[in-house]
């Protein structure tokens, strides 16, 4: 196996990675803000609402990733042209990550002091303005918390989405490494992974800290 | 100013019904410091959310000004919302702001230019007292400052109606005193009315000038906070009085107080209280002089409240018989109820 070979798949993996995390969180989050605030007793509360966005996100999120995969096929194929390849790969990667952000972005926001909306309220502010200048603004490590959660969850669906063709890591990892008995390339994308997830997840850290101020 | 009319409201739980305000009709008079008191669950969070909209009643009228706070649209409730301030028992800052961000905030909302913003924040950080804080986040300060920031967040709109929400409750002593202090400093400066909640008789005590006493739901006394602490109208009243003046005799004493006089438990214990009636003249020390008796004063919780004297003295008078009956009766000439807890040695 080259260098050459391992860097690409690393790209990939990243380009994956990247794409669909920005799409699940374009979706995610408002889909999360929205399960949120339609709860019962809750600043835009609808019961229909609610319970069609919370059947929805427990609904996707209960269809095992791998299976997703390829069940979606026809839909992919309708977004990219094609059912392989490293793009195709993004789009169950980021269906799949959607509700995932949905359901921790609702409880980022569940964990909010329920004063806080009452105090915003109190000063008359209206249903948007307490979402985008109360519920974000206080909910921001948190919710970077959550797209860490989510980009680590999406690096190893990533190497999920290599047996389709997907390319990456995982693509790697499974054609070199498991079917050519090649130990060292198995290793070797093992031990990038981990560095990834790891970079990932202290990065995700540094930056939670420092919103939550003092 | 502030009109609850037949206000009723029931929370279902479950099964059961419970009724959180029952009828309540009440008036708090513009510009005045108005407390309701009562144990938690009494209501009175309800009927000071029902002020502002943050709950309505499921009958009854609230009327702020000129407002029928439930007939009003959305839009316009939020508007009148913005002519009141509210404050909390847990501030409800916001952490990602600092201290002039969350004074700025309700500004913001009605999107008030920045400069604007600037001119109005800066004397209220002034008013309440945080200069030099004005870059420190919530997370930096002490209960008591943030509860400034929240108070100064409350005036940003110049409201007419300060709502307090157990503000005090979780600060300590002193810092209490503080906040209370400032309360009253903002109802005098700026004559806002203030309507609070609290379960602590030392805050109405201390600021108000009238008060509520709630239980179960229902308005149980309206009164004067003078004449409250003096005489108050219902049996909770009384509780509550007693509890803020406490008279429970010294431990030592309390074996070798016998209920009728004997030879040798000849000299009464006496309490002497003041109830909101000037008293002008040394009593005390002209009765000691006068009728050539001594008087030992044991205990005494004597406070003023607005401009009297409440509270009451227990002291143990020794003179001759005679003696000791005159001084009663120059006593009870001087407005002072006395009543005789025992004899002692």
């Amino acid at each position: 196996m080259s260098l050459d070979l391992l860097l690409k798949s690393c790209f990939e993996s990243i380009y994956m990675v990247f794409v669909s995390g920005l799409g699940s969180c374009l979706f995610g989050i408002p889909l999360g803000i929205a399960l949120f605030v339609s709860k019962k007793n809750q600043i835009l509360a609808s019961e229909v609402r609610y319970h069609s966005l919370n059947t929805l996100v427990n609904g996707a999120r209960s269809v095992p990733f791998i299976i997703l995969l390829v069940a979606i096929i026809p839909f992919t194929r309708f977004v990219v042209g094609s059912s392989i390849g490293t793009h195709a790969a993004m789009v169950p990667l980021t269906i799949a990550a959607i509700p995932f952000m949905a359901r921790l972005i609702d409880g980022v926001l569940a964990e909010l002091p329920p004063g806080l909306i009452e105090a915003m309220q109190s000063m008359g502010a209206s249903p948007l303005q307490i979402i985008t200048k109360g519920l974000v603004p206080e909910a921001l490590p948190g919710i970077v918390n959550a797209i860490t959660v989510t980009l680590v969850n999406l690096i190893g669906y990533s190497a999920m989405a290599g047996t389709v063709g997907g390319g990456g890591l995982g693509d790697l990892a499974i054609r070199y490494g498991y079917q050519r008995f090649d130990g060292k390339v198995m290793l070797i994308t093992v031990l990038v992974l981990i560095v990834m997830v790891q970079g990932v997840q202290s990065c995700g850290d540094l930056l939670a800290k420092k919103l939550r101020k003092a | 100013m502030i009109r609850f009319k037949n206000v009723h409201k029931t929370y279902r739980i479950g099964s059961k019904e419970i009724v959180a305000l029952n009828n309540i009709d009440l008036e708090v008079p513009e510009g005045s410091i108005f407390g309701m008191i009562g144990a938690s669950g009494a209501g009175k969070s309800s009927l000071l959310r029902c002020v502002n909209g943050l709950e309505s009643p499921d009958s009854g009228q609230v009327i702020v000004g000129d407002k029928d706070i439930n007939s009003l649209s959305t839009k316009e409730l939020r508007q009148s919302r913005k002519e009141m301030g509210m404050i909390f028992q847990h501030f409800n800052l916001l952490n990602v702001r600092n201290v002039f961000d969350n004074i700025a905030l309700p500004l913001e909302l009605s999107k008030r230019s920045a400069s604007d913003i600037k001119e109005k924040v800066s004397p209220l950080i002034e008013l309440t007292g945080l200069k030099g804080k004005e870059t420190s986040y919530p997370n930096q300060l002490s209960g008591g400052q943030k509860q400034r920031v929240a108070i100064a967040r409350a005036l940003a709109n110049d409201p007419k109606v300060l709502l307090c929400d157990e503000a005090t409750s979780a600060l300590d002593p002193q810092t209490t005193e503080q906040i209370l202090n400032l309360l009253k400093d903002i109802n005098k400066k700026l004559g806002i009315t203030i309507l609070l909640i609290t379960h602590e008789v030392d805050v109405i005590k201390s600021i108000c000038n009238y008060v509520a006493l709630l239980d179960k739901g229902c308005l149980v006394e309206t009164n004067k906070v003078v004449d409250f602490f003096s005489a108050p109208q219902s049996k909770l009243g009384k509780d509550y009085v007693n509890s803020s003046f406490s008279f429970t005799l010294p431990h030592w004493l309390e074996g070798q107080v016998q209920e009728s006089p004997s030879n040798d438990h000849p000299y009464p214990l006496l309490k002497i209280s003041f109830s909101g009636n000037k008293v002008n003249s040394p009593v005390i020390s002209k009765a000691s002089r006068e009728f050539g008796i001594d008087i030992n004063i044991l205990l005494s919780n004597v406070e003023y409240i607005g401009s009297s004297n409440i509270g009451a003295m227990i002291a143990q008078v020794s003179g001759d018989a005679d003696k000791l009956k005159q001084c009663l009766d120059y006593f009870a000439n001087e407005n002072l109820s006395v009543d005789i807890i025992g004899y002692v040695a």
